[in-house]
């Protein structure tokens, strides 16, 4: 959706910047801009922090095809205090864009976003836009919701699980996603969701796992970031399988990780940096994007991915599709537990 | 699950099984962390030692393939880092506390930087192969306690067996009447020609080594990997159950239990689907800890000279002095301690018998 509309916005850009090469008579048209990228950790940590920056990276590619050069500087590792001090100072340099790719930015942003109305600034996974400050979200229950349904596909016990890090925003859509996803592929699935309150504790993320397969859980979708190790270590040792999020993790746990539900981000923030940078970002919109957006898709494990029905893995298909379409909508839920009351029949449009 | 399961066995079993397993790591340390503090010294830095702990631990038991060799180095590994504490508190004086948070600091970073290091790209997935639970023949068969308490990770029976020992080497042995005096008052602990610094220095060379074992707990046995910040505060956990415990080895591992089934049993009610809201429950353990420690606060008495670094060594005090403070700016402070050494140690200092 985005990725269409910045790209048909640029179209309008480009005229506009023809036109004024033929009334200037200018031989070449370039434009500088500067775009500050400040992550939670390091831009090259292999996960979260890396793939905002090859997002940014790709933005600063696809702009400058565009004949618009993007310097790019990031400043890493810093607490939310420090993160608003950065932005504030990028603005104060002239900085056009400044990304702040981290959760727990959300007020340096909107207190940078006051003070500097010139500057745009984005932050990932917060609640509003408002004038100069846009969010962007991967909109995870989409894929969630994939995941889901594979899960009740996959389950012989009739019960599924999420481990989820916090009770937050997206990682709540992601949770209720998962087990919306199972009742639709199953309306008498008994689905569970834990919340551990941490993206590292493994040891944590190990024990509410082994509390839902003990319950009878057989498939465990892990909404979780390093503590994922856990899930599979308890997932492994109890012979059953395991749904990964975020990046393809098969390598994990060969024998128990399924498939990962991938988000994509370095494709959200490559769009909504370019929209950015050409202006092109709705005044107060969320850019929550999900798989209409292409944010969100299955990694499958090759060696496990054998053991899936042929029938399954087409029904799953088709499902990513009525998603990608609109053919099926799936909400986001910010409640635990709200998934139950969901309409099954209202998810198709 | 439902709520009427609640009272089924089915429930409890793996309850109590789950409340043992999170438990251990924290019965480890806290041991450890009684003995240190006994002895007068607060080891804030007691997170990072398990740290140091966790990534020692799997990067030798990775190699070596073999756990036990992972938890031997684990313990140097925490030994060592309590020596350093030592050294800076027990020899320099230094304070504890800021001691203890800038060690984490160090700790928790040279554990992720030896990570990275170990393993050049984060893409490398390293772990470890988890053994199954052993069975104590007999016993594990007993019905509702058997699984719980004897189907467990080869590490949970050495807890078993370090609670009486830390029991008999603290509240029974002449060591142990040491490290209790030293933490009481080590003046009069001087005067009756023992080394304060000696006792001390292996007190908390015990808490590290017991952190370090701790931390190699969750990384080797209980995950089989290492991940920064997987120690996850259990650290500042394990200092409020040593208070909680009375610093005392059999209370101190029923306190970690005690935590243990609290956050076995939030996991239990999140799954059961229980109409309390999940913030709770998650805080339920750390809820429970609070309570705990206020309750207990008002009679807990900390060993009295916690945090009182004791800079006079008898017989080797002019021969330190120079070594200790050479701008003689704790001349003072030394001089002040001289005429408490004078008082005897009579009979067997103030001590808890468990």
């Amino acid at each position: 959706m985005i990725a269409l509309k910045s790209r048909g916005s640029f179209r309008s850009l480009l005229m506009l910047a023809g036109c004024a090469l033929c009334l200037g008579g200018s031989a070449t048209y370039a434009k500088d801009i500067k775009v500050a990228y400040i992550p939670c950790g390091q831009v090259n940590d292999g996960s979260w922090s890396e793939a905002g920056y090859d997002g940014v990276k790709d933005a600063k590619e696809a702009l400058a095809k565009k004949d618009i050069n993007v310097t790019v500087d990031y400043t890493e590792n810093l607490s939310p205090s420090k993160a608003e001090v950065a932005a504030r100072d990028y603005a104060t340099h002239g900085y056009q864009t400044v990304v702040l790719h981290c959760g727990t930015f959300a007020d340096a942003a909107y207190n940078a976003g006051k003070d500097f109305p010139k500057t745009h600034f984005l932050i990932v996974v917060a609640p509003r836009s408002t004038g100069n400050v846009w969010s962007y979200i991967p909109a995870m229950q989409d894929i969630s919701f994939v995941t889901g349904y594979l899960a009740s596909k996959m389950s012989k016990s009739g019960a599924v699980g999420v481990v989820a890090s916090f009770n937050f925003s997206n990682v709540t859509w992601q949770a209720e996603g998962f087990r919306l996803g199972a009742r639709y592929g199953n309306p008498k699935i008994k689905t569970f969701s834990t919340y551990i309150n941490s993206f590292d504790d493994a040891g944590k993320a190990k024990e509410a796992a082994q509390a839902e397969i003990d319950s009878g859980a057989d498939v465990i979708y892990s909404a979780t970031d390093q503590a994922s190790r856990g899930i599979y270590a308890a997932a492994g040792a109890a012979g059953i399988l395991a749904l990964a999020s975020y990046s393809d993790q098969w390598k994990l746990a060969p024998k128990t990780v399924l498939a990962s539900a991938l988000a994509n981000i370095p494709l959200l923030v490559s769009n909504v940096v370019q929209g950015s940078v050409q202006d092109a970002l709705e005044p107060g919109k969320v850019y929550a994007v999900g798989m209409a957006g292409g944010i969100g898709a299955l990694a499958m494990n090759p060696e496990l991915e054998k053991t899936i029905p042929p029938a399954v893995m087409t029904q799953v298909k088709a499902l990513m599709d009525d998603i990608r379409m609109g053919r099926v909508k799936v909400p986001a839920i910010s409640e635990p537990g709200k998934f139950a009351d969901v309409d099954l029949a209202s998810l198709k449009k | 699950m439902t709520f009427s399961d609640l009272f089924e066995l089915a429930f409890w079993v793996p309850l109590l099984t789950a409340s043992i397993r999170i438990a251990t790591p924290l019965i480890l340390a806290s041991l450890g962390e009684a003995v240190a503090e006994r002895a007068g010294l607060l080891n804030v830095g007691i997170e990072g030692m398990m740290a140091l702990g966790a990534i020692s631990g799997f990067l030798v038991a990775f190699w070596s393939g073999s756990s036990s060799i992972g938890f031997s180095a684990s313990i140097l590994t925490g030994g060592l880092a309590g020596l350093l504490f030592g050294l800076l508190t027990v020899v320099r004086g230094a304070d504890q506390i800021v001691t203890g948070i800038v060690l984490n600091i160090l700790a928790l970073g040279l554990a992720s930087f030896a990570y990275q290091r170990a393993f050049a790209s984060a893409k490398d997935v390293p772990q470890l192969y988890l053994t199954s639970p052993l069975r104590v023949p007999w016993l594990s068969t007993l019905p509702v306690i058997g699984k719980p308490l004897f189907a467990q990770a080869p590490i949970v029976y050495l807890a078993y067996l370090l609670v009486p020992l830390f029991w008999l080497l603290l509240e029974r042995s002449r060591w142990g009447l040491h490290v209790r005096a030293v933490g009481e008052n080590p003046e009069a602990v001087d005067s009756a020609g023992i080394d304060v610094w000696h006792v001390r220095l292996q007190a908390i060379a015990i808490g590290g080594a017991m952190a370090g074992l701790a931390g190699a707990t969750i990384a080797v046995a209980q995950v089989g990997a290492y991940v920064d910040g997987m120690i996850a505060g259990r650290g500042f956990i394990v200092l409020a159950i040593v208070v909680f415990g009375g610093w005392r080895p059999g209370r101190v591992a029923l306190a970690s239990l005690l935590f243990g089934a609290a956050d076995a049993l939030q996991l239990r009610l999140q799954v059961s689907g229980i109409g309390l809201p999940n913030q709770l429950l998650i805080g339920l353990p750390y809820l429970l800890t609070i309570v705990v420690v206020a309750l207990v606060a008002r009679r807990a008495g900390y060993p009295a000279a916690i945090n009182r670094p004791y800079l006079r060594r008898r017989g080797a005090a002019s021969r330190h002095q120079a070594v200790l403070d050479p701008s003689g700016l704790f001349a003072d402070r030394m001089q002040a301690n001289r005429p408490a050494a004078q008082q005897v140690l009579a009979g067997k200092p103030e001590g808890d018998e468990a």
